[in-house]
C-alpha cells in the first residue's frame, strides 16, 4: 500500500521529494492528532468542516490538504541545507561558543591521535617481537626434541593469559615476552615429541602426557600471541577508523555533524589539493554520468535529510507540545511520554543520521577518487603527469575560477 | 586553569545548562498539573448566552468556572459534567449556575389549553443539536399542517444519546393532525419566522 502511494508520488514528483515529504507529513498528522485530543474547538472544527462532510467533499478536502503539505514541504526543502547547517554548528552560536562546544572534539581528538599513536607503537613492537618468538620457541623445540624426557608442567602465568584471551581482554608486550621465555626454557628442557610405546613403563606415560601438553601449550601460547597482534590491529583500525572518519584533520567544528561534514573538503584538499565547495558541482556534473554510483550517492544524501528533518521535527513537535501542554493543563499523561520519549528519539535520530552522514562523506570522498581526472578532462585540461602535478593544477584552477587570477591554463583540443 | 581546560569547562556547563534547563521545564509543567486538578463538588458553570428554564444543556451553553480543559471534561464524574441536563431556571449570559440548579429530568410546562405531544427524531438525529426548549418548528410531510408549534423540551436517552424525542407544545386539534401521517419531520423555524 505505503510502496503503491510512493509510486504514484514519484511519477508526479522526484523519489528524493516525496520522501523529503514524509517526516513533514508525520509532523503535521501527529500535531493534528495532538490539537485534536487538546483542543474542543479544533474537535468542533474538524467535525463540522471535514467529519461531517460526504466522501466527495471529504476526497476534496484530503486533496487540497495533501496539496498543502506539498506546497510546504517545497517551501522546507529550501531549508533542508540549512537545517543541518545548525546541526554542524554554523549558525547561532557565535565565535567564543562555537570554540568552547569545540573543545569536547579537541580533547576527543587529542586523545584518538595519542592512543592511535600508542597502538601503533605496540602493534609495531608486537609484530617485531612476534618473529622473534617464533623463531626463539621454535629453535627451543627443535632443542628438546633432543632431550628424550619431559617433566613438564604449566605456569599458573600461562594459564591467566589464556583465560586473559579467552575473556577478551587486552594482553601485554611484557606478559606474553614472560611468558616465552617461561615456554622456550620448558621447550629446551623437555621433549614435545615424545610417545609412550605399548608396554611402556607409568614413568614413561607420564612423561608422554607431559609432553603431549607441553606441545598444546606451545601452540596455545603461538595463539595468544596471533591474538595480541590481531586485537593491537583492530584497535588501531578502531582509532584510524574514528580520525579518517570523525575529524577532519586539526580544523574542528563545534558538533559531532560538524566534524563529518568538514572531512570529504579536508580529504579532497589533502589528498589533491582540490577545493570541495568549488568544484563539487562540476564533479557532480561528471558523477552523474556513472548512473550506479550517482544514484548510490543520492540515495545516501536522501537518507541523511530525511534523518536530519527528523531531528528537527521531534524537536519541534516536542518543544511545541512540552510547552503548550502544561499551559493548557491538558493530557498529562501524553506530556509525560512526549516530555520523556521526545528528546530520546531525537537523540536517536541524530545519531542515526551520523552514521549516514559518515556513510555520505565516504561516498562523497570516493567520488573524488573516482571522478576528479574525469572532471580535468570535461574541463578540457590536459591530465597531470604525477601526483604533485595534479596538486599544482586543482590549485592553478581555484585560482582562476575563485579569484579571477588571469593564470594561463593550457587546454587539450580533442 | 589553563585555557583547554577553561573551554571544555564551559562546553560543558553549556551543555549541561540545556539538558537541565529542560529538566526543569517538565518538572515545572508536571507540577502545573498537579496544581491543576480540582474538586469536581466546586465547580461552577457560566452561560455562554441567555438559557430558559428547562433548557437541555449542550457543550456550547456554558464554560466552567474554573476553566476545565475540554480533555480533562472526559475525565469528570458524571455528576459534574452538566451536558445534557436540564435548567430549572432561566440564566442571562454570564451567569453563574451551581449543580443545584440542574436536574436530570426535564422540566415540562404545557401553556393552558395545550398539550405535550413527544415528536420521536430517530430520523433526524441532528436536529437535538439544532433545537432546545422555547424553540419554535413546523412539522411537515410536503405540506406543513403544524406551522408554529413550541418546544417543551428535548428528551434523550441517557443509554443511547441518539434516542431523542422533542415535547411540543400543540392545541389538541394540531395533535388530531398529527395522527393521519407517521413521516411528519420537525423544521426549525427561523426567528424572523415567527
Amino acid at each position: 500500500m505505503f510502496g503503491t502511494l510512493l509510486d504514484k508520488l514519484t511519477s508526479l514528483f522526484s523519489k528524493n521529494f516525496a520522501v523529503a515529504s514524509i517526516p513533514l507529513f508525520a509532523f503535521l498528522l501527529l500535531n493534528g492528532l495532538m490539537a485534536f485530543r487538546v483542543s474542543y474547538r479544533f474537535q468542533q472544527w474538524t467535525q463540522n468542516n471535514y467529519l461531517s462532510q460526504d466522501p466527495a467533499r471529504q476526497a476534496l478536502l484530503s486533496f487540497g490538504f495533501l496539496l498543502l503539505i506539498v506546497t510546504v514541504s517545497y517551501v522546507l526543502s529550501t531549508l533542508s541545507v540549512f537545517m543541518r547547517e545548525v546541526l554542524e554548528g554554523k549558525h547561532f552560536l557565535g565565535d567564543f561558543l562555537s570554540t568552547a562546544l569545540s573543545q569536547r572534539f579537541r580533547n576527543r581528538l587529542i586523545k584518538v591521535e595519542k592512543e592511535m599513536g600508542n597502538v601503533r607503537d605496540k602493534l609495531r613492537d608486537l609484530r617485531k617481537k612476534q618473529q622473534t618468538w617464533m623463531s626463539e620457541l621454535s629453535d627451543a623445540y627443535q632443542q628438546g626434541r633432543a632431550i628424550d624426557d619431559c617433566h613438564y608442567a604449566r605456569h599458573p602465568t600461562l594459564t591467566a593469559l589464556v583465560d586473559l584471551g579467552n575473556s577478551n581482554q587486552e594482553i601485554t608486550l611484557q606478559q606474553l615476552d614472560t611468558e616465552v621465555t617461561n615456554m622456550k626454557q620448558d621447550l629446551q628442557q623437555n621433549d614435545p615429541e615424545l610417545v609412550a610405546s605399548p608396554g611402556a613403563t607409568p614413568q614413561a606415560i607420564a612423561a608422554a602426557v607431559a609432553s603431549q601438553k607441553l606441545d598444546d601449550d606451545n601452540g596455545e601460547l603461538l595463539r595468544l600471541i596471533r591474538y595480541a597482534v590481531d586485537k593491537a590491529q583492530a584497535q588501531y583500525v578502531h582509532y584510524l577508523t574514528e580520525f579518517q572518519f570523525d575529524y577532519a584533520g586539526e580544523e574542528i567544528a563545534p558538533t559531532k555533524m560538524g566534524n563529518i561534514s568538514r572531512v570529504a573538503p579536508h580529504y579532497a584538499a589533502t589528498r589533491y589539493s582540490m577545493n570541495f565547495d568549488i568544484f563539487w558541482t562540476r564533479l557532480q556534473k561528471v558523477v552523474e554520468t556513472d548512473a550506479t554510483f550517482y544514484s548510490v550517492l543520492q540515495d545516501a544524501k536522501m537518507q541523511v535529510d530525511f534523518l536530519v528533518q527528523l531531528v528537527w521535527y521531534t524537536i519541534c513537535f516536542t518543544i511545541i507540545w512540552a510547552i503548550a501542554l502544561p499551559c493548557l493543563r491538558e493530557a498529562e499523561g501524553w506530556f509525560l511520554i512526549i516530555a520523556i520519549v521526545g528528546p530520546v528519539l531525537a537523540y536517536i535520530w541524530y545519531r542515526i543520521a551520523l552514521q549516514n552522514y559518515r556513510a555520505f562523506s565516504d561516498l562523497l570522498r570516493a567520488s573524488v577518487d573516482l571522478y576528479r581526472l574525469e572532471l580535468l578532462k570535461v574541463l578540457r585540461i590536459p591530465l597531470p603527469a604525477n601526483a604533485e602535478q595534479e596538486r599544482l593544477v586543482w590549485e592553478m584552477l581555484e585560482r582562476r575560477l575563485v579569484y579571477g587570477e588571469h593564470s594561463n591554463i593550457a587546454l587539450q583540443n580533442t | 586553569m589553563t585555557a583547554s581546560s577553561r573551554l571544555t569547562w564551559i562546553g560543558r556547563a553549556f551543555r549541561s545548562v540545556i539538558v537541565f534547563g529542560y529538566l526543569v521545564w517538565v518538572a515545572i509543567g508536571f507540577c502545573m498539573f498537579r496544581g491543576a486538578h480540582m474538586e469536581p463538588s466546586t465547580l461552577r458553570y457560566r452561560a455562554t448566552k441567555g438559557l430558559p428554564a428547562g433548557y437541555r444543556l449542550d457543550p456550547d451553553d456554558f464554560t466552567f468556572n474554573p476553566l476545565i480543559p475540554p480533555g480533562e471534561r472526559n475525565r469528570l464524574p458524571t455528576e459534574a459534567d452538566p451536558t445534557g441536563k436540564y435548567l430549572l431556571k432561566a440564566k442571562e449570559k454570564e451567569v453563574l449556575f451551581g449543580p443545584a440548579d440542574l436536574t436530570s429530568a426535564p422540566l415540562i410546562e404545557v401553556g393552558a389549553g395545550k398539550v405535550r405531544h413527544l415528536f420521536s427524531l430517530k430520523n433526524q438525529p441532528e436536529l437535538p443539536n439544532l433545537v432546545n426548549t422555547n424553540s419554535h418548528v413546523s412539522v411537515c410531510s410536503g405540506d406543513c399542517p403544524i406551522d408554529d408549534a413550541r418546544v417543551l423540551a428535548i428528551l434523550c436517552s441517557a443509554t443511547r444519546p441518539s434516542d431523542c424525542y422533542a415535547a411540543l407544545e400543540l392545541t389538541k386539534e394540531d395533535e388530531a393532525k398529527l395522527k393521519d401521517k407517521s413521516e411528519y419531520l420537525v423544521i426549525p423555524r427561523n426567528k424572523s419566522e415567527r
